[in-house]
């Protein structure tokens, strides 16, 4: 049994907070299950979505114990990405914990 | 020197030769404003002959013009890209810069740079760029990493560089994604230029925008870097945007996965891929690609000498630096620049294995860990650090520091201060994006494992 998805998403948020501090204003993300991670309007750059990702995956680590593995070409290429927003992302989460 | 043919001499018709924004000029304007540029710099400054100064811009009609200017008035140009600020002073310092030019990149080509005479002035000017001066002709001193962290500064003479731009070739409409600092986004300006292109500059380097400007200016030559066009591929912006006018998309400057390779010959099916080899202090050499999806290429051009010692790739060029102002020189007493590359060879085939060393390539920018564990070691709370690279299927690889600290730290707010910390010191793609907290008896094994694993591939 995993956490919940509402620990789930909080992480995420606590992770675009960290990011967007980071950020100059223009560049910063929004704070919900909307956010365009991926693809068309997203604020990231490479750099910006790696930075996004790897923190995500070592939040999870120091929580849950738990790698997410979300950096792997299978994930970034696959389609529809499961990075595509903050939603999908949380589904993807979720799914991966209950297999 | 002359710079005509660095402008399809005679530049008639006109015909749109920079844009940037919904600015664009012609070849005739780009023309006068050299000449303009040139009155106003010299009637300022009197000769520019030998005289060493940055040029702090991006690619615009304005800086365009200017370094053309300066060319043509044989100055030692020392070019500085926006992303390159938290390096300026080093660079200034390091090059001996009398004078900065400073160019806003939206500036109207009817503008003029901005001139910051040099806080202090060098004593006396570094041996490499008094050959410059003794020489006569333009100079050109552009920095890479440097093993020992700090950026290395390498002289050249600018006209061997530019020789290779008086044979014409094809014009294309070109994006000029590669940097204003860097041999590659130079290369592909003269290119441009020289054979009556038009080059569209950037605004910035989003994949979205990049492709929506092929696609408004049915641009024909992409130059680009591995993960810049995986970042597009990753995001679908290529799918949403018609980019069958590229004709060449060209990519270096890091490892290209084949993966990646093949991924992009069977989405952007009209264009070439094309591998090309450049590095700061020998320029691009001229290439070809054995085949789209293949990473083997040829590599030379005219008076080019190629050859592999103990695995690695050797290169006599007339266009090799002088040297670095601030490091021992790596070309052998007889003209060969040691490269540091790894290859293999098959007839006359190269396949570019990437450096035998500790440096770290993010997205092709060269990153050594030396420069960012001394900056991490300025911190407070931190007893010792080692920054290795962990590969990663975005931006081949990533930057990760283990740190261990004198008092407990929560990992949280340790990722935060040591990012926070190097973001106001080193460039965006230095700073770690990893960062892991180990005990300090335990980090003496993971130097070992970074020493270790660099004599295995020695070995292999």
């Amino acid at each position: 049994m995993g956490p919940t998805r509402d620990a789930i998403l909080r992480l995420i948020i606590e992770t675009i907070d960290e990011i967007n501090a980071e950020q100059e204003p223009d560049g910063r993300m929004e704070r919900s299950v909307d956010a365009v991670i991926l693809g068309q309007g997203s604020k990231l750059d490479s750099l910006g979505l790696v930075n996004l990702v790897i923190a995500l995956e070592q939040r999870f680590e120091e929580s849950f114990e738990v790698e997410l593995g979300l950096m792997d070409e299978e994930v970034m290429f696959a389609e529809p990405s499961p990075l595509e927003t903050v939603g999908s992302l949380l589904t993807y989460i979720e799914d991966h914990y209950r297999s | 020197m002359e710079i005509g043919e660095l402008l399809l001499n005679p530049p008639e018709p006109a015909r749109p030769s920079i844009t940037r924004g919904d600015q664009t000029i012609n070849s005739l304007e780009l023309v006068e404003a050299v000449a303009r540029t040139r009155r106003w710099l010299t009637d300022r400054l009197g000769t520019l002959n030998g005289m060493v100064t940055s040029l702090e811009s991006d690619f615009s009609p304005l800086s365009v013009a200017t370094l053309l200017a300066l060319i043509a008035e044989d100055a030692i140009i020392v070019p500085i890209a926006p992303a390159s600020r938290p390096s300026r002073e080093h660079f200034l310092r390091t090059a001996g810069v009398q004078t900065r030019i400073v160019i806003e990149p939206q500036a109207p080509i009817s503008g003029a740079p901005t001139l910051i005479p040099a806080s202090e002035l060098p004593i006396e000017d570094h041996p490499l760029i008094a050959i410059v001066q003794r020489d006569g002709g333009p100079g050109l001193v552009l920095f890479t990493s440097g093993t020992t962290g700090v950026p290395k500064g390498a002289v050249h003479r600018l006209a061997p560089l530019l020789g290779k731009f008086s044979r014409r070739r094809k014009s294309f409409t070109t994006i000029g994604l590669l940097l204003f600092d860097h041999w590659g986004g130079l290369n592909t300006l003269f290119h441009t230029l020289s054979n009556g292109g038009h080059f569209i500059s950037l605004v910035d380097r989003d994949p979205e925008y990049v492709a929506s400007l092929v696609e408004r200016h049915r641009a024909q030559l992409l130059p680009a870097s591995p993960t810049f066009l995986r970042m597009m591929m990753v995001q679908g912006a290529h799918r949403r945007h018609d980019l069958s006018s590229l004709e060449v998309v060209s990519y270096g400057a890091e490892p290209m996965p084949e993966q990646t390779l093949k991924l992009l010959a069977r989405e952007l099916p009209s264009a070439r891929l094309q591998q090309t080899y450049g590095l700061i202090e020998v320029g691009v050499l001229r290439s070809r690609s054995e085949s789209d999806d293949s990473l083997w290429v040829e590599i030379g051009g005219e008076g080019i000498e190629v050859r592999v010692r103990d695995d690695m790739l050797e290169i006599r060029s007339p266009s090799t630096m002088l040297g670095y102002l601030n490091a021992p020189t790596p070309i052998t007493a007889d003209g060969w620049f040691r490269t540091g590359d790894r290859v293999d060879q098959r007839g006359r085939f190269f396949r570019i294995l990437g450096r035998d060393s500790d440096l770290i390539n993010v997205g092709g920018e060269k990153v050594f860990p030396a420069e960012v564990e001394s900056v991490i070691s300025e911190m407070a709370n931190i007893a010792d650090v080692v920054v290795s690279g962990s590969p990663n299927p975005l931006t081949g690889s990533i930057v990760v520091a283990t740190v261990a600290v004198v008092e407990p730290e929560n990992a949280a707010d340790l990722r935060a201060r040591v990012r926070k910390y190097c973001a106001s010191r080193l460039e965006r793609y230095k700073i770690p994006v990893k960062v892991s907290m180990v005990e300090l008896d335990l980090l003496a094994g993971v130097r070992m494992k970074k020493v270790r694993r660099f004599l295995s591939t020695d070995n292999s």
